[in-house]
């Protein structure tokens, strides 16, 4: 699509498609990097309390909201293209959990798998059983993902 | 008069208004709709019979439990006025009943300090309980009223007159609010004690009706005796608790402090003797002028200097200490109507003052004392930087060395020092019972405790085998095994220093977590049994997927060399791997108080505190599948998911 191509369908009120582009990479980094700065600020800010820095820790839970609001904002622009973590459809609880389930498969069967096995390769016996205590847990929700994916086709 | 014939005025339409929201959303006002919901109902009651007696008016208090599950406070204070409010064309009582924010505690003539907070405390309970009854007597006069769910069941009504003066409130928590409508006596009994302290020459009595019981709490010993009766099972680090008070800027501050051999810290910290179970401002003021005063003194002595590796920080001044801090002062400000945490900068400041100058003045008065706690500051420093080592040792970079005995020999030895007192499951009798019962061999077997520790799971097959015999690592533990065991040997699990086909059973309880590569010892075991031979081994083990990860990082909080954290399907793959059969397993829950486990050596004062957190924001999904109470004290206790698992070397195995 040339730039004026853009330009026209803009006024028309119509925004290209980002499936593709570099703008829906940047996109999808962005919410990843603030979906994990609002759960790192939001872990220092407990041990923040924890040492008796009650200001610090209002801070960073401060800072932590506001990366939601960030990854959440970025969230709004790529639901049009699809889930960020796998790309299929997402927005209706039934395209949420089918997307839900493909990607907790994915970590299911491959790659929590394998981050144990490199774990145990390179000497860390816990951070393995680390990585199959979430395995363990992944598999749970698979299995609460993939039933209520089956109980909302069953609704009409 | 009946409910239904008052006239339909403004004023009923505010009252109903009020009373709507309170009904509506309970949980804003007093907490929660379970059993804390109803406690507290009654806590704000007694609350603003202890406000009579901080304000010098009450001695007396008296909290019954009735057998149709209501509950009274009766006390001996001015009594709340009967008079007409102007303006009202109601009495005061109705009104203090009724009305949100209505008290005589903005007033700070007739309270200088108390504990009841905007007068929404009784207006609120009044409204969550299906029946309330309120007997006053001043002034010559005596009169009640009653309510149903907030709302009057008829007018005052005069009784004969009366000499003296006081209030009695009964209330009866509304079923359709609370879930369970149900005092808990226990936590009852402990706040009556606790008040009993915090207001010395105070005697408050409970009246159990349904459980035959009285008891009467009256001490003037206050804040010292209160932190002398916290550490009567520890063993203190100075003959009497530090007591600090003083004022600053309109706040009054009294502390007892008394530092023990134990490793957890225990803060109770009151305002106007409310108890403030999040700490707050107060606490921060605390710990931050104890750490300051603490460390100032160990670098006048030399223990720590700008050259060393060593610098002491707040968890080491604070590890062992009991400390009880009461707070008084004019309006303090909490987050939220429950007042676990207390806001107000004021307070910050003023006990941050009056510990500081106290606390230096009272050890440089008391040389001993201020070495004992010096010293423990530095021994807990030494162990946070030990422990760090441990953790940093133990994992290890070569496949091959997979264990470090140094490492396991130190982390393990010093458990021996008050080994039973360290948690619940090491001596639980059904725990040890569920291990003895999984034998199935002859009275002549020879049985091997591998990793026995004290001995108490070899010790508990006594009588079903004819002997025992124990391996350790660590010599305290052997020390200790040896009251208990037959033999005991020296050696390591990854190389049992027993010929192959030894044993006609072995036993093992709550190690192969802490070992990496947990097949070798298995594979171990499996060669020094007999064929036919039994493995009996106990293993705390989280409940479900559900709780899987929660329960690793509890663990590893708890212990550096935690390294397995086993499903009961990963013990099971681990035993029928190692080529053993017959595998037969045995569940037994067991509860566990989650603060005397962690107060130990090896778990440090950071951590500690994330485990407390881990409970206490746990997920709904953990909730659901691991059963765990938080007590109103703040205390946990969890309750265990123990698996027994019985195997056996095939009989026609070779080794």
């Amino acid at each position: 699509m040339t730039e004026i191509d853009r330009d026209r369908e803009a006024s028309r009120g119509r925004l290209p498609a980002l499936q593709g582009t570099l703008t829906l990479h940047k996109l999808r980094s962005a919410f990843l990097q603030d979906a994990g700065r609002r759960q790192l600020y939001g872990y220092l800010a407990q041990m923040a309390d924890i040492e008796g820095h009650p200001e610090t820790a209002t801070l960073l839970r401060e800072l932590a909201e506001s990366s939601g609001l960030l990854a959440d904002g970025h969230l709004d622009l790529l639901r049009r293209v699809g889930d960020p973590l796998t790309g299929l459809p997402m927005g209706s609880a039934l395209q949420s959990m089918r997307a839900l389930s493909a990607g907790l498969t994915g970590e299911v069967e491959t790659e929590l798998l394998g981050a144990a096995e490199t774990a145990i390769s390179e000497g860390f016996p816990d951070v393995a059983s680390w990585f199959q205590s979430a395995r363990a847990l992944r598999a749970a929700h698979l299995a609460r993902a993939t039933a209520q994916a089956d109980r909302l086709l069953e609704t009409p | 008069m009946s409910v239904h014939t008052h006239g339909y005025k403004a004023e009923n339409i505010q009252v109903l208004s009020w009373l709507q929201a309170v009904r509506q959303r309970p949980a804003m006002y007093v907490g929660s709709t379970g059993p804390q919901g109803v406690m507290h109902l009654l806590h704000e009651i007694l609350q603003n019979s202890v406000d009579e007696a901080m304000a010098g008016a009450a001695t007396q208090i008296t909290v019954c439990l009735h057998p149709d599950g209501s509950a009274s406070v009766e006390d001996n204070g001015r009594g709340i006025p009967l008079d007409e409010l102007p303006g009202t064309g109601r009495s005061a009582l109705e009104v203090v009943l009724t009305t949100l924010h209505a008290g005589g505690k903005f007033d700070q003539r007739s309270y200088a300090v108390a504990g009841g907070l905007h007068g929404v405390g009784v207006s609120v309970v009044n409204a969550l309980s299906s029946a309330l009854s309120v007997e006053v007597w001043r002034d010559g006069r005596r009169a009640s009223m009653r309510f149903a769910r907030g709302v009057p069941q008829g007018p005052l009504v005069e009784g004969a007159p009366a000499e003296g003066s006081g209030t009695h409130l009964r209330f009866a928590p509304d079923p359709e609010i609370f879930a369970a409508v149900r005092f808990d006596r226990g936590s009852l009994e402990r706040r009556l004690m606790e008040q009993a302290f915090l207001q010395p020459g105070l005697r408050l009595e409970l009246v159990d009706e349904p459980g035959g019981l009285r008891r009467s709490f009256c001490f003037d010993t206050g804040v010292v005796g209160f932190a002398e009766q916290l550490t009567q099972d520890k063993r203190p680090l100075h003959k009497a608790p530090l007591h600090l008070r003083g004022e600053h800027n309109g706040v009054s501050v009294e502390a007892a402090l008394l530092w023990t051999e134990a490793w957890a810290e225990e803060t109770l910290s009151y305002v106007n003797s409310i108890f403030t179970r999040d700490g707050g401002a107060h606490v921060e003021g605390l710990r931050s002028a104890l750490t300051r005063s603490v460390r100032r003194l160990a670098q006048q002595q030399g223990h720590v200097n700008a050259d060393m590796e060593l610098d002491i920080d707040g968890f080491d001044v604070r590890e062992g200490l009991t400390c009880v801090l009461s707070v008084r002062m004019a309006e303090p400000e909490y987050e939220g109507q429950t007042k676990s945490q207390l806001t107000s900068a004021r307070a910050h400041e003023a006990v941050e003052q009056v510990v500081e100058a106290q606390l230096v003045a009272a050890l440089r008065a008391d040389p001993r004392t201020a070495d004992a706690v010096v010293g423990k500051a530095v021994e807990a420093a030494r162990a946070r930087y030990a422990a760090r080592r441990a953790s940093e040792r133990a994992r290890y970079q070569s496949i091959d060395a997979v264990f470090s005995k140094e490492v396991y020999q130190q982390q393990f030895g010093i458990r021996s020092k008050n080994w039973h007192q360290s948690a619940r499951w090491i001596t639980d009798q059904e725990i040890l019972g569920a291990h003895a019962a999984a034998f199935e061999g002859s009275p002549e077997s020879v049985l091997l405790d591998v990793c026995c520790g004290s001995g108490v799971v070899g010790a508990s097959f006594r009588g079903k085998v004819g002997k025992i015999i124990g391996l350790d690592l660590t010599p305290e533990m052997i020390k200790l095994a040896e009251t208990r065991l037959d033999e005991v040997h020296q050696g390591d699990v990854y190389d049992l220093p027993f010929a192959d086909a030894s044993f006609d059973a072995v036993c093992n309880r709550e190690v192969l977590h802490l070992l990496p590569r947990p097949e070798r010892p298995v594979a171990q075991v499996f060669r020094v049994l007999k064929p036919g031979g039994q493995f009996i081994v106990g293993q705390l083990l989280p409940y479900a997927p559900e709780d899987t990860p929660w329960f690793f990082r509890v663990l590893k909080k708890k212990q550096p060399l935690f390294f397995n954290n086993f499903t009961e399907e990963d013990m099971r793959a681990l035993l029928l791997g190692a080529g053993f059969v017959d595998l037969k397993v045995t569940e037994v829950l067991a509860s566990e108080d989650i603060d005397t486990w962690i107060d130990t050596w090896e778990t440090p004062a950071l951590e500690r505190a994330e485990i407390r957190a881990l409970y206490e924001r746990a997920p709904a999904e953990v909730r659901r599948v691991h059963p765990f109470e938080i007590q109103p004290t703040g205390r946990i206790i969890d309750q265990w998911r123990w698996l027994i698992f019985s195997c056996r070397k095939p009989a026609e195995a070779t080794p």
